[in-house]
């Protein structure tokens, strides 16, 4: 029984430390109002360009072709930008992947933004002509049957979001240097499979316009004010987490360090357009617009200067906020060291330069997510890395 | 059953409330939220249990993620492009770990005979001992049924579940009814099973907290081991002692539902050579017996072993790290009135609300935490109409291991239904605890005697576990 009474001791006074909290020393109103100021300019941008990527697959499918399905794509790519930008506002519990309290209804992250997916659930691959939902003629298609089919039987049966839609407009990657080829001829209407692809796509792009909206809206409506009405103590736990846990445990662990680990050439974020480089980009961009409280639209034209938490730290401990925005600007030049597509990097040998440049955008990452926990300590705010 | 950590239990649980603004009468009242020490997660949304340790260090998240992909990955078929990553076969139950624990959860069964299986199997022995004392595995179709196969290898059945509804009164008038599976196989590859072949149905249980069963000292199951009910009080408590392949001895059960495996490795290991067909350094063999061997002959081999033993590693480390969602409803006066009762009518006898891990797992972190998986991880006679009839080492054929109940409430969060027990005829958690009988007859019928709102006192304290 001794060591249960010691450890009862140890609980005991943890316990009471966290009963007990000294008045803080800084003011974060204006940090919290930037925060959700930038979240909701965030989404808004995120719905614009994938209403903007909408339009361009009505116009691919009013008549596919070469043109129209390039077009496609690279509205794809702009509207990802916004939208990687965004991820560090998950991890706990917000508008994207929480429980709505009113409602119970769940953010729609899971729904938006799962990867990997089994190809041969949604369509034909090589070697199964027949394979997927839009070859299956007893699958119902509309917007309910596909979201009620993500991922039940398993994670990666993805129904919906960036990446099904990803493989719709690209198919298997299968070419070493480039990304995913699918035909536009596969979206040539008259014929009972390909209109069934093409209901799918359109079904897809319904669906994803209509989630980010539910987000925004959530922003706009009332999180930000729920966010602004928490302690501050609490709401910049939630904030910082954030942005550790995309840092460290996201990126570094699981976008880039256990792609390499796995030692397989399509275990990336965006395999199919192979711009996986781009969603690395935009996510650092997101931490760095939270870290400075500078928003700057990705087409560059709005620009607004906030409270970051770069100014938060600073006003306790202007050292440390001082090696976190190093640690931001050296993953930054690092990363631009790695030359896309990021398959390539997953294909070197070990040793290779760019595992080397890899593994050092890894340790930067995490030196900074590291970073974060420091800083919530001396600001007396818990952080907590999400492992999901 | 000897008394537990009471001590210790109203020591914290003062101290907890101190902390609260509402600190209530009774002792056991208010219950605590932390279920899993420092590994509780406050995550009540769809990825409730599929979150690390909160207490990792960041390196460390990368092997969680590796860790996390391996449960992931669908196994495919040799040779293949991923060569990491193939060998299913050729027989298999389903191509990966998340394929019967979705979302790190717990698997359901069927919900009739048109439904194919996807997250349970069916075991399979006949009289008789292995060389270990463990289950002799059926002389055809081995120790368990693989209900898929590779193309060109056929399956060795088709399970059809079918449920047989028995209705029940409570005393105060009240009815409900029980279901119970009818099991058939169908397309047996290799003819009859025969008369003396015992089969059970085990529906895939929920992976997350298992590290910190892991960790809870052996000293300490076998403090509260009662094997003889030497306190007479109906409730024995035996600990299964099993064969543990790493140390090449026996070693204490406490992982599947009698407890017959000893470590989260050997329990990784064991399924990976079962279930999905991929065998590692720790099972070098599938549940191929030596009558089925010709279906390997045109079978390409995914390599020896065909998971790396550093990817067991990380699936290892992965599924010990898996945190446990925290308590919700803490201070619902129904929950607690809930939770009293839970004490009173003698379900904490087994089910136990405290546990202290040890101090000398490999994993830090799972060290020293205050647990509550309300389990004591000890075989239980739960009587006729739950036996399975199949002894499992120490275990009879109507003994089970007692489930963990953390994370109760969140099931149908995270994985859509609410089913329970290991063959899943449970539609509810009132219907587990009707079905419990044996050592827990005596908790079942006060239940029973239970008025309608205390009933539903106690059903909405566990499901706020």
């Amino acid at each position: 029984m001794r060591i249960h009474f010691v450890v009862s001791a140890l609980a005991l006074a943890s316990l009471l430390a966290a009963c007990s909290s000294p008045a803080p020393q800084w003011d974060a109103t204006d940090h919290v109002a930037s925060y959700t100021d930038l979240a909701t300019r965030t989404y808004e941008e995120s719905v614009e360009k994938a209403e903007r990527f909408a339009t361009a697959i009505d116009a691919f499918l009013a008549s596919p072709d070469d043109t129209t399905l390039a077009l496609a794509r690279d509205s794809w790519i702009e509207a990802r930008l916004p939208y990687g930008r965004s991820e560090v506002f998950r991890f706990y519990g917000g508008p994207i992947d929480g429980i709505d309290p009113a409602t119970g209804e769940e953010g729609p992250e899971i729904q938006l933004n799962s990867w990997p997916l089994n190809e041969a659930f949604l369509d034909y691959v090589v070697g199964n002509p027949e394979a997927g939902i839009v070859n299956d003629l007893d699958f119902v298609l509309d917007r309910d049957t596909l979201v009620q089919n993500n991922a039940v039987h398993d994670e990666a049966d993805v129904t919906t979001g960036w990446h099904a839609i990803e493989f719709l407009l690209w198919g298997q990657d299968l070419d070493p240097v480039g990304a995913g080829n699918r035909p536009a001829s596969d979206y040539e209407p008259g014929d009972p499979i390909r209109d069934r692809r093409r209901q799918v796509l359109t079904l897809l792009t319904e669906q994803l316009v209509e989630d980010l909206r539910w987000v925004r809206d959530r922003w706009q409506a009332s999180y930000g004010d729920e966010l602004t009405a928490l302690p501050q103590d609490e709401a910049l736990s939630k904030i910082f987490s954030g942005v550790a846990t995309l840092a460290g445990f996201e990126m570094a662990g699981e976008r880039l360090g256990a792609a390499l680990d796995s030692g397989e050439q399509e275990d990336e974020h965006s395999c199919f357009s192979d711009t996986t480089h781009l969603d690395f980009r935009a996510n650092l961009e997101g931490l760095i617009q939270v870290f400075s409280g500078r928003y700057e639209s990705v087409d560059g034209t709005v620009t607004t200067e906030g409270h970051g938490l770069r100014e938060l730290i600073a006003s306790v401990d202007p050292d440390q906020a001082a090696v976190l925005e190093n640690l931001l600007a050296e993953s930054w030049q690092t990363l631009e060291r790695l030359d896309p597509p990021f398959d390539a990097v997953l294909r070197s040998p070990p040793g290779s330069t760019h595992r080397i440049t890899t593994e050092e955008l890894i340790v930067h990452l995490q030196q900074f997510a590291e970073g974060m926990v420091t800083a919530g300590e001396s600001l007396g705010i818990e952080v907590v890395i999400a492992a999901e | 059953m000897r008394p537990f950590l009471i001590s210790f239990l109203c020591l914290t649980t003062t101290v907890w409330l101190a902390c609260r603004p509402d600190p209530g009468g009774d002792p056991l009242s208010g219950g605590e939220p932390l279920s899993g020490g420092e590994l509780t997660v406050f995550d009540t949304a769809s990825t409730a249990f599929g979150r690390s340790a909160p207490t990792l260090p960041v390196a460390e998240l990368r092997q969680v993620n590796l860790g996390n992909k391996l449960f992931n990955t669908n196994w495919v078929i040799a040779p293949s492009s991923t060569t990491k990553f193939d060998g299913l076969g050729p027989l298999f139950n389903r191509v990966s770990c998340s394929g019967c624990h979705l979302r790190d959860g717990r698997g359901r069964a069927p919900s009739g005979p048109d439904e194919a299986p996807e997250s349970m199997l069916i075991r399979l022995s006949v009289p008789g001992e292995d060389q270990h004392g463990g289950p002799e595995p059926h002389p055809m179709y081995g120790g368990q049924l693989q209900d898929r196969a590779i193309p060109g290898v056929r399956a060795e059945a088709r399970i059809e579940i079918h449920w047989i509804e028995q209705p029940g009164t409570y005393p105060d008038g009240t009815q409900y009814s029980l279901r119970e599976p009818d099991i058939r196989l169908i397309d047996l590859a290799h003819g009859p099973l025969g008369d003396d072949t015992m089969m059970s149905m085990r529906v895939a249980p929920a992976v997350f907290g298992g590290g910190l069963l892991e960790a809870i000292p052996e000293s300490e199951l076998a403090r509260v081991a009662d094997p003889d009910d030497l306190d007479g009080d109906g409730i024995s408590g035996r600990l299964n002692r099993v064969w543990d392949l790493e140390r090449g001895a026996m070693s204490t059960g406490r992982f599947g539902w009698k407890a017959g495996v000893p470590t989260l490795r050997q329990q990784n290991a064991s399924a990976f050579a079962g279930d999905i067909g991929i065998i590692s350094t720790l099972v070098p063999v599938t549940d191929i017996t030596s009558h089925q061997e010709s279906l390997l002959e045109d079978v390409m081999s995914g390599g020896d072993p065909e998971l790396d033993n550093h990817f067991l590693d990380r699936l290892t480390f992965y599924t010990q790290t898996l945190a446990v969602p925290a308590r919700r409803d803490v201070d619902d006066p129904r929950a607690r009135r809930g939770e009293t009762l839970f004490a009173d009518i003698g379900c904490a006898s087994c089910h136990l609300p405290a546990v202290i891990t040890g101090n000398d797992h490999p994993i830090p972190q799972l060290r020293n935490q205050t647990i509550h998986p309300y389990t004591d991880l000890l075989l239980h006679d739960m009587g006729e109409a739950l036996a399975d009839q199949r002894p499992e080492f120490v275990a009879t054929g109507n003994e089970w291991r007692t489930p963990p109940l953390w994370g109760l409430g969140l099931i149908p969060v995270v994985n859509g239904h609410s089913e329970l027990l290991h063959d899943g005829r449970a539609r509810s958690i009132e219907e587990a605890v009707l079905w419990h009988g044996g050592e827990a007859e005596a908790s079942k019928d006060r239940f029973t005697e239970l008025d309608a709102s205390d009933r539903d006192a106690l059903l909405t304290f566990l499901a706020s576990l």
